[in-house]
Order: C-alpha cells, then structure tokens, then sequence
C-alpha cells in the first residue's frame, strides 16, 4: 500500500482530556464504563479510552481519555466519571488533536 | 574527516553488508548486497552502519525488535517498485513497517531478510473540493492531524499519535469518529497499491471484490 485516500470530516473543535485515577478507584472508574456501555442510546459523539497498566517496573494508575466531539464543555454523558476523585484532570475545551497529543508513550523496558 | 566520494562510501558500504549476521540467508544477504549497490541515496543500512541500531529500534516496544540482514528506506514508490522486484528476485524474505507500532515478533521486522521501513513515504495532500485526504504510509497519525488541523478538518485516523497510517486500516482501525463513521478502514475512498511489475494499481473498494 502506497497511498490511502482518506475521507474528512469538518470536526475539529472539542472537549475532553485525560484523568488520572489511583488504583483505589478502579472499581468505581469500570463500574462507570459499564453504565456508559450499557446506555440504550448512545450518543456517537462521545467516545474514550481506558489504559490501565501496571508492569514490574512502572505503576502509572488508571489512565481515562474522555473526548467529546462538539465544543461542549463537560457533556452529560460523562457525568458519572466527574464523580470519581482524579489525581490529575486535563478536560476541557479544545482541539481533537491535543486530546490525542496528551497521550503518552510509554517506555516499557523489558 | 575528509568526505568520501560516492563511489568510496559504497564500497565501504559494500563491505560491510558481507559480515554476517545471526539468522541472515544468502539469499538475503545478495539482496541486500544489490540494495546497497543499486541506490546510492544513502538509503541501505547493515548492521555496522551508524544509523542500523536505531532505525531497528525505532519500534516503541523491545518485543518488536529484530536484527535484519540489511534496513532499506525508499525514497519514492519508484525505489519501492525497484526494491521489490530485486528483493523478489533474490528470494530474500522480507518485512515492512510504517509506524512499527504492533507489538509482536515479526510484527515489523524480520531476523533473516530486508526490513523495508516506508517512513520516507511522506505523501501529504488536502483536496478540500472532494473533502479528501492523500497520505502516504510513511507518516504517523501526529503528521495527518497536524497538516489538517489549520483546515479544521479531520480523518478518521489513530487515536494515538505515533502510530503509522501505513498499518492501523490493515487491521481495521479504531478511531475516536468510529462511533460516528466507522472503523479507519470504512473512511478510505481509495487505495494506491503497487507490485513488483511497472504498473501500480488504483482500487476503489467497489472494485475490490472483483481482485483475485
């Protein structure tokens, strides 16, 4: 493959970020997930990704990226999740793209 | 240090793709052997070369990493064209990787063969008219998104910005649109895909079900 042609989308500004939650508060944060997988209708425009790992060397806690895809500051649909105490909490109104840019890459020696 | 002439760094280059490495076939050793002589853009790196450790380390996982017979970097998918064929007719094994982000053996190495990394492949173009983006398997989704961004438009790409556009569709994609627009694969309107002979190919994806 030497080329994709990709379709665009006028979607640009947002809302979202990334929470950091200890290990404490695993149960509560997957307890959330559920009830947000679980919704009969769900909004399309709401969408995250959970990363919580734990290696032998490195305990970086429960990372949640939230994004929304509409400059909509703090959207219904998350409700559950502003509950839940965050050691670190970067939501807020702005590109997709810095959303994305806040992820980190892990250096996982072996 | 005095700089080399062309012909002098080839055949340094040369030389050094005749020590052996763990796991190299002859059939990948005379194929890179011929990369090196055919290109002289600085573009095949054996195991002495400088640049070899990293550019084989550049996957972000160590699960990943692999010692090739030789790493070659196309500068255009003219060179890929040209590399194929010689690969193909040394019946050297070989592996491609755009990104280099799945994190399995063999993923985007090999131990016995030429590691042929796109990430010179830089195609980038907006056609606003079509709401269509061009991009080429050597970039990373940060680079899609970063060109786009001053449109106000986007793709349906990575999630995370280091992974290559050359491998997230091959295994169908997950974006933070897909609950909107799909899965990154269902968002290519086409695909350029080229083999070892002159003509590339151009398939649109009703035209895919009638390729053998």
């Amino acid at each position: 493959m030497t080329a994709y042609t990709l379709r665009t989308y006028p979607i640009h500004e947002a809302w979202g970020g990334t929470k950091v939650f200890a290990w404490d508060k695993i149960s509560a944060v997957l307890d959330a997930i559920t009830a947000y997988q679980s919704l009969p209708n769900k909004d399309p425009y709401a969408n995250m990704n959970l990363n919580a790992a734990a290696t032998n060397q490195t305990d970086v806690g429960v990372i949640l990226t939230l994004v929304y895809l509409k400059p909509e500051d703090k959207p219904e649909i998350f409700s559950d999740f502003y509950k839940i105490e965050a050691l670190m909490d970067t939501t807020g109104l702005k590109p997709l793209s810095s959303i994305m840019g806040e992820f980190p890459t892990p250096v996982v020696p072996r | 240090m005095e700089k080399l002439s062309n012909a002098a760094q080839l055949i340094l280059g040369l030389g050094s793709l005749n020590s052996s490495s763990a796991g190299a076939s002859p059939s990948a050793l005379s194929a890179c052997r011929q990369l090196g002589a055919t290109f002289s853009n600085n573009a095949t790196f054996a195991p002495r070369d400088a640049l070899y450790t990293p550019l084989a380390h550049a996957h972000w996982s160590q699960t990943a990493w692999e010692q090739p017979t030789c790493i070659f970097l196309p500068d255009d998918v003219a060179q890929l064209q040209t590399a194929i064929s010689l690969i193909v007719g040394h019946q050297s094994p070989f592996a491609i990787r755009s990104g280099g982000h799945l994190e399995a053996v063999g993923a985007a190495s090999t131990d016995d063969g030429v590691l042929l990394d796109l990430s010179r492949l830089r195609r980038l173009e907006y056609h606003a008219e079509v709401q269509e983006a061009i991009v080429g398997p050597g970039l990373r989704w940060g680079d899609v998104y970063g060109y786009l961004d001053p449109f106000k438009v986007t793709v349906v790409g990575g999630r995370v910005l280091d992974v290559g556009v050359g491998g997230l569709p091959l295994g169908g994609g997950l974006s933070y649109l897909s609950d909107l627009h799909g899965m990154v694969c269902d968002n290519i309107v086409n695909y350029e895909v080229r083999n070892a002979s002159y003509f590339g190919v151009f398939l649109a994806p009703p035209l895919l079900s009638s390729v053998s």
